[in-house]
C-alpha cells in the first residue's frame, strides 16, 4: 500500500495555548490536548509517514525504530480519532 | 426574519442591482438580484465603525441552477438550523456560492437565497476577513466593557437584564463583532428575549408592556450603547445544576467556551482566520467561569 500523506481533518479546530496545542473536532466535539511530540508531528502535516519518520530522528535524537514506532501509535490515535484523513 | 423567509419579491424578477458599501472589515462591491440587494444593503449595514476595510466582496448573479455540491453540512444559526453544502473553498446552498480566500471572497447569488443563509455567508465572509462572531450578552458601564457568555439557557439575558437595571448599557443582546487584535467590538443585534418567569422575577412591572415572540420569550427592547467599544473581560455563566456535565481542566474548558462562543466556521480561509482570533483571545482577554448570581453581585456593585 503506498505511503499516503496524512492530513488534518477539515473539522478539527485548533487552539494554540503556547504551552499546550488543543484540538477540537468540531462534528463530534471531542477535544484532545497534544504533548511536545504530538504537537509538533501536528505542525508538519500534510505529510507521509516516510517523510514524518527522519524529522522525529532528527528532531528528538532517537533511533529510527523507536521513532517508528512512536509515529505508528501517534498516527493510529489522529485516525482512530479522526482528527487526520488520508489525503 | 425566519431562517427560511426569502427576500420580498415586489420587484420585476430579472431586476439587477449594483452594490458598493464597507461593513465593518469588508468593502462590498458588485450587482445583486434587486431584491436580495436591498436585503444586504439593510442587514449588513446594522451599525457603522472606523474599521479599514481588509477584504473585498465580489458580488454577482448566480445563474447556475445546479443544486449545490460537496459535504452536507447542518449550521446553528440565529435564524434557526440551516443545511448547506461545502466543497474545498466553495460554500453552497440554494440560491448562493460562496469562495472565501484571506482578502478576497466571491459570492454569487440569485431570488431563491433564504435571509438566513444570506446572513450565515455574510459571517463567513467578515470571519475571513480576520473579526470573531461573538453569541454573548455586552454590556458596557463607566468605561468598562464586559462579554457573557454561555451554553443555551445559561442566563445571558436574564444576567443582562439584572446589570441593566444596575446602571449598566447593553451594546449587544447575543451577537457582536469583536476585532481579536484590539479587543474592539460592536453590537450586531438589540432587544432582549427573556422567559416570561425571569421578566416577572426581576422586572415585572415590564411584563405587560413587552411583546411576546414565536418562541414565547417576552420582548424589551432597551437603548442599545451604538459605536464601538474595547472589550475588557469575558465571563462564561456556569450550566444550571441540572445540566452540569464533568468539567473538563479550566484551560481546556475555557478552549471550549470560546469556540462554543464564536461558532464553527464553514470555509478554510474562514476556520484559519477564526482560529488565529481565538488564539488571541486565549492569550489577551481575561475570561472566567461564573456563577450569574455571582457575576450580578459582583458586578453590581
Amino acid at each position: 500500500m503506498p505511503d499516503q500523506p496524512y492530513a488534518a481533518h477539515p473539522e478539527v479546530l485548533v487552539t494554540d495555548l503556547n504551552d499546550e496545542l488543543v484540538l477540537l473536532h468540531g462534528v463530534t466535539g471531542q477535544m484532545y490536548s497534544l504533548n511536545t511530540v504530538a504537537r509538533r508531528v501536528w505542525q508538519w502535516l500534510p505529510a507521509t509517514r516516510a517523510e514524518l519518520l527522519p524529522r522525529l530522528v532528527e528532531h528528538y535524537e532517537v533511533t529510527p525504530e523507536q521513532a517508528g514506532h512512536d509515529l505508528e501509535v501517534l498516527l493510529a490515535d489522529f485516525r482512530r480519532l479522526d482528527m487526520v484523513k488520508l489525503s | 426574519m425566519a431562517g427560511g423567509a426569502r427576500p420580498p419579491r415586489d420587484l420585476p424578477p430579472g431586476t439587477v442591482e449594483r452594490l458598493d458599501f464597507g461593513s465593518l472589515r469588508v468593502q462590498v462591491q458588485g450587482e445583486a438580484p434587486s431584491a436580495v440587494a436591498r436585503l444586504a444593503q439593510a442587514d449588513w449595514q446594522r451599525q457603522a465603525t472606523d474599521w479599514p476595510a481588509t477584504h473585498v466582496l465580489s458580488l454577482s448573479v448566480l445563474n447556475d441552477s445546479e443544486a449545490p455540491r460537496g459535504r452536507q453540512v447542518l449550521a446553528q444559526t440565529h435564524a434557526g438550523p440551516l443545511e448547506f453544502r461545502v466543497e474545498g473553498k466553495v460554500f453552497g446552498a440554494p440560491g448562493l456560492s460562496l469562495e472565501t480566500s484571506v482578502h478576497r471572497s466571491q459570492m454569487a447569488l440569485n431570488d431563491q437565497v433564504s435571509a438566513g443563509t444570506l446572513l450565515l455567508a455574510f459571517s463567513e465572509v467578515q470571519r475571513a476577513a480576520g473579526l470573531l462572531p461573538l453569541h454573548a450578552s455586552v454590556l458596557h458601564r463607566a468605561g468598562q466593557t464586559i462579554a457573557v457568555s454561555g451554553p443555551s439557557g445559561a442566563g445571558k439575558s436574564t444576567a443582562a437584564l439584572r446589570l441593566l437595571r444596575l446602571g449598566w448599557h447593553l451594546v449587544a443582546e447575543d451577537w457582536a463583532w469583536l476585532e481579536p487584535t484590539t479587543l474592539r467590538l460592536v453590537g450586531w443585534d438589540s432587544g432582549l428575549r427573556l422567559l416570561p418567569e425571569s421578566l416577572e422575577l426581576f422586572a415585572p412591572e415590564l411584563l405587560g408592556q413587552a411583546p411576546t415572540d414565536a418562541h414565547g420569550k417576552k420582548v424589551l427592547n432597551p437603548p442599545r450603547l451604538p459605536g464601538v467599544q474595547t472589550l475588557d473581560t469575558l465571563y462564561f455563566l456556569m450550566p444550571q445544576v441540572s445540566e452540569v456535565a464533568p468539567l473538563l481542566p479550566p484551560k481546556l474548558e475555557r478552549v471550549r467556551a470560546v469556540w462554543g462562543m464564536v461558532g464553527v466556521p464553514l470555509t478554510p480561509a474562514a476556520r484559519e482566520a477564526t482560529q488565529a482570533g481565538v488564539n488571541r483571545l486565549m492569550a489577551d482577554l481575561p475570561m472566567e467561569h461564573v456563577d450569574r448570581n455571582e457575576l450580578v453581585k459582583r458586578l453590581g456593585v
